[in-house]
């Protein structure tokens, strides 16, 4: 022992503190093994959920802009005429132009986290519209001569698309307030005011159908049956033209229609046309559409 | 130790310096001083010495280990009981990895896995099997598989005292977030795998402890844009863990007043709970009840009484006008519990409280005369009159963006109990 002591005492300064300190870190490291061994002296127990991604539904106009831009006002039935996808009227043989009896009105079902919906419509009959509402698909130009060169060819408009199912839409700044999810190959820039194309399906809706009107029209809805009874009771002094009209869509979304996100973005094209009752109305009136979409898991 | 000569050099041991030689002339004098030195070295020691052996005895206190003495035998016994959970399977075993049939879930904590299978009573005497271990896996019967706000469910925890002595346990809950980043290629392409035939994207799943933790694993995974918002993952976890609550208790849920209707009794809002196992249970299992929620809105929460406001059960049962009115109450109703709960974690209930009132209506508020208040004192408040349409509806939107942000955010977590001998 003394021997030691004695080789302890004749180390240098610097060895001293070094040796020092490794005898004080092993004396602290022994004391130290059993108070970690408490930590592992309590049982754990875990369990995994997965979190659902939040599901939200929304109806906007076109590009999701915000619906104060679906605008149906103001439809002068004698004074509309037919454009060019580029807004110069068309004309007929004799340079006029072309009385026109259909508007387009482009909007959008967009949300997240869903399989399905169902898309519907209910207007009322006043002006004896008719309606019908037909899928759309958007691109960003109107010919391969408007893009930059290295445009993927799903953004312009696919050459010899009857230029009748092309609507145009200008972008509208400051337009993203409502809806503000971004999906993945469609997403929006603020303030952009370009023009978007949109080419309507050469079909309506397939899955779309009118629950309380019969015949190829848009009305008259039918009364008596649980709709009506729903909106009105047993009254029965209501005018005909008042009663709503119930279309309804159930829409399965693709899996290519739904980004990695989970989001999806569908584009559909409100057609109100008339015709020959129109012009026994003597009377401006006026319409009121609801469109309201519900999520289904189908 | 007892060796004069031995103690005097451990003194020397811890002397900083032989530098400076004492004067020769006057070697008693010398020999005094180095004695006293070597004394309050001495001393030094000894207190290092004693702290140590305090540290020490202490781990031994906390160890909760008993030695017991039989005759001949020694045992030694770690904790008092087992902890044991049954039911038909465990949740979202696909994402854990598996090792010769088992699961086994890998995390920062430690290392979970399906218990072992044994037989036990509960203390009805019926007969059950459970699973036991360490660091077990809860199993469940029936269950929504995936879990959003209103979704609610009960922990199959259970524990079986070794010993037919009456104990403590303290039992601690922890939420613990996970994030799935997609993985993407040179050009910013998701990549994919296939499973089961169907193309889905190829992720990896990450612990969301903080932002360089998402940082590092967007990177891993190509994926910047998860990388760019590493601070909205960190805050959704952060939410998550305020909007999942727990109780002791089932409510009173099908009332004939459907006023009176309320889900929950004893809300856990310490996240510990204590509880006490009466003597005479040995190897019975005995149910441990904790129920979790994940609160749908702030309404559930934040109302004193009945509100046509609130949309959806109370999560504890509404306050009468008597206790309204006697505030604070003693002893605290549960009501008074969760609404103390939402003051008390505003930063993990509520996104951007803190942003509720702005410009003139914020500095008035503020600068209330003569006492001016803090924004949280006045988000308090708000709380406290959550009657008013207005104070409800802000501070609801802050309530509901907090879950959107979870949803988008967060796409697994995890409920983690730690169970301990309680003194």
């Amino acid at each position: 022992m003394k021997k030691i002591i004695k080789k302890f005492k004749e180390l240098p300064l610097s060895k001293k503190i070094q040796l020092s300190a490794a005898v004080f870190m092993t004396m602290v490291f022994i004391t130290a093994i059993p108070v970690y061994a408490w930590f592992t002296n309590q049982k754990k127990a875990a369990e995994m959920f997965k979190v659902m991604y939040p599901n939200a539904l929304y109806i906007n106009a076109a590009h999701r802009e915000d619906r104060i831009n679906f605008e149906l006002d103001g439809i002068d039935v004698d004074n509309t005429y037919a454009e060019r996808p580029d807004g110069t009227l068309l004309t007929d043989g004799d340079g006029k132009p072309i009385k026109k009896t259909k508007k387009y009105y482009i909007f959008s079902v967009s949300g997240s986290n869903a399989n399905g919906y169902i898309l519907q419509m209910a207007h009322t009959n006043n002006n004896l519209f008719n309606y019908k509402i037909y899928d759309a698909t958007q691109y960003d130009y109107l010919t391969g001569a408007d893009a930059p060169d290295d445009t993927p060819t799903d953004k312009i408009v696919p050459s010899g698309t009857d230029t009748e199912r092309i609507i145009p839409y200008t972008l509208h700044a400051d337009s993203h307030n409502e809806n503000t999810i971004q999906v993945v190959g469609d997403e929006y820039v603020d303030g952009e005011t370009s023009t978007k194309y949109y080419v309507r399906a050469e079909n309506t809706v397939s899955s779309g159908e009118y629950k309380n009107v019969s015949g190829n029209k848009s009305y008259p809805a039918n009364t008596g049956n649980k709709y009506y009874t729903k909106t009105y009771g047993s009254n029965t002094n209501v005018d005909t033209y008042s009663v709503p009209s119930y279309w309804q869509a159930r829409v399965t979304l693709q899996n290519t229609e739904i980004d990695g996100n989970k989001q999806f973005c569908k584009y559909y094209i409100l057609e109100v046309s008339w015709g020959s009752e129109q012009d026994t109305q003597e009377d401006k009136e006026t319409d009121m559409i609801y469109f309201s979409v519900e999520r289904t898991n189908g | 130790m007892n060796d004069n000569n031995l103690k005097y050099n451990i003194g020397e041991l811890a002397h900083a310096s032989a530098s400076y030689p004492p004067p020769p002339s006057d070697k008693q004098k010398e020999s005094e001083q180095n004695r006293r030195k070597s004394l309050v070295k001495l001393i030094i020691i000894g207190i290092m010495l004693l702290i140590v052996i305090i540290v020490s005895a202490l781990s031994w206190f906390t160890m909760n280990t008993q030695v017991e003495s039989s005759g001949m035998n020694i045992k030694t016994a770690t904790l008092p009981f087992d902890i044991a959970t049954k039911g038909a399977s465990i949740r979202n075993t696909d994402i854990m990895s598996t090792s010769d049939g088992k699961y086994i879930l890998n995390t920062r904590n430690g290392i979970y896995s399906e218990g072992k299978l044994g037989t036990f009573e509960n203390q009805a005497g019926t007969s059950g099997t459970y699973y036991t271990g360490d660091s077990i896996l809860l199993r469940y019967d029936t269950g929504a598989s995936e879990i959003g706000p209103d979704d609610s469910g009960e922990l199959s925890l259970y524990v079986i005292p070794k010993s037919d002595d009456a104990m403590k346990v303290k039992v601690s809950l922890n939420v613990v977030a996970f994030a799935e980043i997609e993985k993407k290629d040179a050009q910013g392409k998701t990549v994919t795998k296939v499973v089961d035939g169907k193309t889905v994207p190829d992720t990896v799943l990450v612990e969301i402890t903080d932002e360089a933790a998402i940082r590092t694993a967007a990177a891993n995974a190509g994926n910047t844009e998860v990388a760019d918002s590493a601070s909205d993952y960190v805050s959704a976890a952060n939410y998550l863990k305020g909007h999942i609550m727990f109780f002791g208790g089932r409510g009173d849920t099908t009332n004939e007043t459907e006023s009176l209707r309320y889900s929950y009794v004893t809300p856990y809002t310490t996240r510990t709970i204590s509880k006490s196992i009466t003597a005479n249970n040995e190897g019975k299992a005995i149910q441990v009840p904790i129920y979790w929620m994940w609160t749908n809105t702030l309404g559930q929460i934040a109302f004193k009484k009945n509100n046509s406001l609130r949309n959806g059960m109370p999560v504890v049962a509404d306050m009468t006008d008597a206790q309204i009115a006697a505030i604070p109450n003693d002893p605290v109703t549960d009501k008074e519990k969760v609404i103390q709960y939402l003051k008390d974690n505003k930063n993990s209930v509520l996104k951007d409280w803190n942003d509720i009132l702005t410009g003139d209506e914020l500095l008035q508020t503020l600068n209330t005369n003569p006492n001016p208040k803090t924004i949280s004192e006045v988000v308090d408040g708000l709380i406290d009159n959550i009657d008013n349409t207005n104070n409800f509806n802000r501070l609801s939107e802050c309530y509901n963006a907090a879950d959107f942000l979870i949803g988008t955010k967060v796409a697994y977590f995890m409920i983690e109990v730690t169970v301990e001998a309680d003194t």
